[in-house]
């Protein structure tokens, strides 16, 4: 089971084109963006690493159960709720931005109000599924887009319209301290393992993830190519003009010989793919997390449905009040909180691991 | 008053009055019993060969009892019910003084096989199960010859009575599931069963399906492969169609010719399957959403070509597309019903007048006789028929999402059909789950 630890991570560091990372570190570009990516990568990988080993030690046991053992009501229930709000502004922030980049490059002659409504009833269908079937359907999705996507990823590193020398005059920005900014948008592509919060409850007796090296490699692979790639292609002042640099980066290519002669048309059809599996898993895990806080007599199916549909609502009502810009802000605000929540969810899991060994 | 004359009466009473039930009695110097039976399904020749005619050359009755009882199949009864049972399935009752014997004398008339219909291969194995179920089982023992495996029959349906056998190999199977299925066909109450089918609907708690969770087949090598791994074959007394459980969605997509062909070959095969499943689940709805919503996705020429195409076209690109899909079905099911000798009309009629007419009429564009075309020759890829009726069914709700959010709707639509899927069990047995490896 474990290879499913693998595709939460990679899943999470292939949907933070769509959340916003590309453009927070390019806006930063000359302040310390580059810096930003080079720590990001040992922290990130230090908190996976430290999460991961802890939780581990408690085989078939998610956070709700593993607080429920070790800490006292007045820490869990707060602790719960946080994290349930984290999630579920996770999965918020991806459905929102994703649906207006469908209505912006592909369907502008729909209301944006019925392509929110359509992702939320997909996503909420799918969030209430068990876990396993949540997992499967994320392998499925992973395993027939990642082809493609890299496909992609290969044309745009050997277009002719690439330019190295601005990737380069990028580089050269290394020795400026980064800014929170900058640092939570690096980190955020190693986050995938926080699903594991839930996921632990399935991921089998092996105590330790074999190949958890190979993570940090793809990582800095992945935040290379996401931060560079469009800097290459627009050049280092013009690309900050984009408000979805990597949308309009895959515009820039296209496939001579092809049926779909636009690559945006593909990329963004992955990306419908990844980013609503992206956040299918973050309101699986919040509806799990809200289950865990309800005393548990009997497992009723309306419950879900109801939670599902209050949060289908508020994303409903919350998807009016954001224009571009907001949004942008919301996602900026939301991947700093989330830094710092993520390191305060890895400290409670370690101490309590901790806690135990003694 | 003797047992016998008492329980003679009930049988004669249960049986009733029927022209077809046959009590006679024999006379010889040295004894006299009678028999009972039905003459449509008794064989009229075992009968007088290894009743009648020893009856008349013994001298005493229990040399003749003794004679009967060597017979395989031949016993006493339980009980009155019992031999009732019996009776009603063939056997003679032989009437003696104080007891009664029953005899089998059973005849089956749809013992002979035949080629597989359904299913068939190019190479490998051609005769499908009877509809007999001592033969089907006689085919499995002849092909599978180890000694794990088991064969359990049980009865059911209240006025069909019809025999059904689960066959497994005890090393393999997985008693969970075993157990499980026991279980449920206890609890199962129904008066008639004709086909496996309807008994899928029953084993399944959901009231409305789709997709078939269990594999439906008439051929006995797909029974022995499945029984070797592991799995539980439904044997059903009176149809040529087995059930095989637990299955997952990738066994509906293999046909026997993989394993029978070259390596090779057989890959080649398979990947040619899952084209066909996704053009026949893909084709129509792109059709609908490329022309009426996001035109631009293609590159010039193509969008130019299909533009031309539907110039003519009085009506938006969903109605065209229903339009043709609707007529396609009816063409379907019309050869699928129609007798044999008029069968080759069906076909003329529709290829001809629907695909030449309608297009020069100007009501169909020929980009959509291409892909309605396309789309009914892959959906017939699928080996197993009951998924290809799934499939069948699953383009509209894909067309109808395509029609409301263009191609995203169709993204969507895909990605909700994964996750339904993934969400089926087949007795706890995920049913999608990509990498799936057998015990």
């Amino acid at each position: 089971m474990y290879r499913y630890f693998y595709y939460l991570v990679f899943l999470n560091m292939l949907a933070n084109i769509i959340l916003f990372a590309p453009r927070i570190l390019i806006s930063h570009r000359f302040e310390g963006s580059m810096m930003a990516v080079v720590l990001s990568i040992p922290l990130g990988f230090t908190l996976l690493y430290v999460f991961v080993t802890s939780i581990r030690k408690f085989t078939g046991l998610g956070l709700p159960e593993i607080l429920k053992n070790h800490t006292p009501n007045w820490f869990r229930i707060p602790a719960l709720l946080f994290f349930i709000t984290i999630w579920f502004f996770a999965g918020v922030i991806t459905l929102i931005s994703f649906s207006e980049i469908t209505k912006k490059f592909i369907n502008p002659d729909i209301s944006s109000m019925i392509i929110v409504l359509a992702f939320i009833i997909l996503v909420g269908f799918i969030a209430r599924l068990r876990s396993e079937t949540v997992l499967f359907s994320t392998e499925i999705l992973i395993v027939m887009n990642v082809p493609f996507i890299i496909w992609v990823l290969y044309k745009a590193v050997t277009n002719p319209s690439m330019n190295y020398d601005a990737c380069m005059e990028i580089a050269t920005h290394i020795w400026n301290m980064p800014t929170w900014d900058s640092l939570a948008a690096g980190t955020y592509i190693f986050t995938g393992y926080t699903n594991l919060a839930i996921f632990n409850r399935l991921m089998g007796t092996t105590k330790k993830m074999p190949f958890l090296w190979t993570i940090p490699i793809v990582g800095s692979c992945v935040l290379a190519t996401s931060f560079l790639i469009p800097i290459g292609f627009h050049g280092t002042i013009n690309v900050n003009s984009y408000m979805y640099p990597w949308i309009s980066t895959s515009d820039s290519m296209r496939v001579e010989f092809g049926l779909v002669e636009r690559v945006l048309f593909i990329f963004i059809y992955l990306y419908t793919n990844i980013s609503l599996a992206g956040s299918f898993i973050h309101w699986h895990v919040c509806l799990e997390l809200i289950k865990s806080l309800m005393p548990r007599k009997k497992e009723k199916s309306y419950f879900s449905w109801a939670v599902i549909g209050i949060m289908g609502l508020i994303t409903y009502l919350l998807s009016y009040l954001f224009n571009d810009e907001s949004l942008y802000k919301t996602g900026v605000l939301f991947l700093n909180i989330r830094l710092a929540s993520e390191m305060l969810l890895v400290f409670v899991v370690f101490m309590i691991a901790r806690r135990i060994k003694r | 008053m003797d047992l016998t004359s008492q329980n003679k009466q009930w049988l004669l009473d249960k049986l009733g009055p029927s022209d077809d039930l046959e009590h006679r009695t024999m006379k010889s110097p040295h004894m006299s019993l009678e028999l009972l039976f039905i003459t449509n399904i008794c064989d009229s020749v075992v009968i007088r060969e290894e009743i009648i005619q020893p009856f008349f050359q013994m001298h005493n009755e229990i040399d003749f009892e003794n004679y009967l009882l060597s017979f395989p199949g031949c016993d006493r009864p339980a009980s009155n019910v019992d031999s009732l049972n019996k009776i009603m399935s063939g056997f003679v009752a032989i009437l003696f003084q104080d007891h009664i014997l029953l005899f089998q004398a059973a005849q089956i008339k749809a013992a002979a096989l035949s080629d597989a219909q359904v299913e068939a291969t190019i190479q490998g194995p051609q005769t499908a199960f009877s509809e007999h179920i001592d033969t089907n089982l006689n085919l499995i023992r002849f092909r599978y010859k180890n000694s794990s495996l088991r064969v359990e029959s049980r009865e059911i349906g209240r006025l069909s009575r019809s025999k059904l056998c689960l066959l497994y190999d005890d090393m393999n199977v997985d008693h969970e599931v075993l157990d499980q299925l026991k279980k449920k066909l206890d609890h199962i109450k129904v008066d008639n069963l004709q086909s496996v089918t309807e008994l899928h609907q029953l084993l399944t708690k959901q009231k409305y399906t789709l997709f078939p969770t269990f594999i439906n087949t008439e051929r006995p090598d797909r029974a022995i492969l499945n029984i070797s791994q592991g799995k539980i074959i439904i044997m059903l007394e009176g149809t040529p169609f087995v059930l095989i459980l637990p299955a997952v969605f990738f066994d509906f997509y293999s046909a026997m010719d993989d394993n029978y062909q070259l390596s090779l070959v057989g890959y080649f095969l398979q990947c040619l399957r899952y084209v066909a499943l996704f053009l026949s689940l893909v084709l129509p709805a792109a059709y609908v959403a490329l022309t009426a919503y996001n035109p631009e996705i293609f590159r010039v020429q193509l969008a130019l070509s299909i533009a031309g195409s539907r110039a003519s076209v009085p009506y938006p690109a969903y109605v065209e597309v229903l339009l043709m899909l609707g007529l396609m079905e009816l063409l379907l099911e019309a050869s699928i019903r129609l007798p044999k000798s008029v069968g080759s009309t069906a076909t003329t009629v529709g290829g001809l007048i629907l695909g030449q007419a309608a297009t020069s009429a100007g009501l169909i564009s020929n980009i959509m006789i291409i892909i309605v075309s396309t789309v009914a020759i892959s959906n017939f890829v699928v080996p197993v028929n009951s998924m290809s009726f799934a499939m069948r069914i699953m383009k509209y709700p894909l067309v109808l999402l395509a029609s409301m959010l263009g191609i995203t709707g169709l993204v969507l639509g895909l990605i909700g059909m994964i996750s339904y899927l993934t969400n089926l069990r087949s007795f706890g047995v995920p049913y999608l789950r990509i990498f799936f490896y057998r015990k």
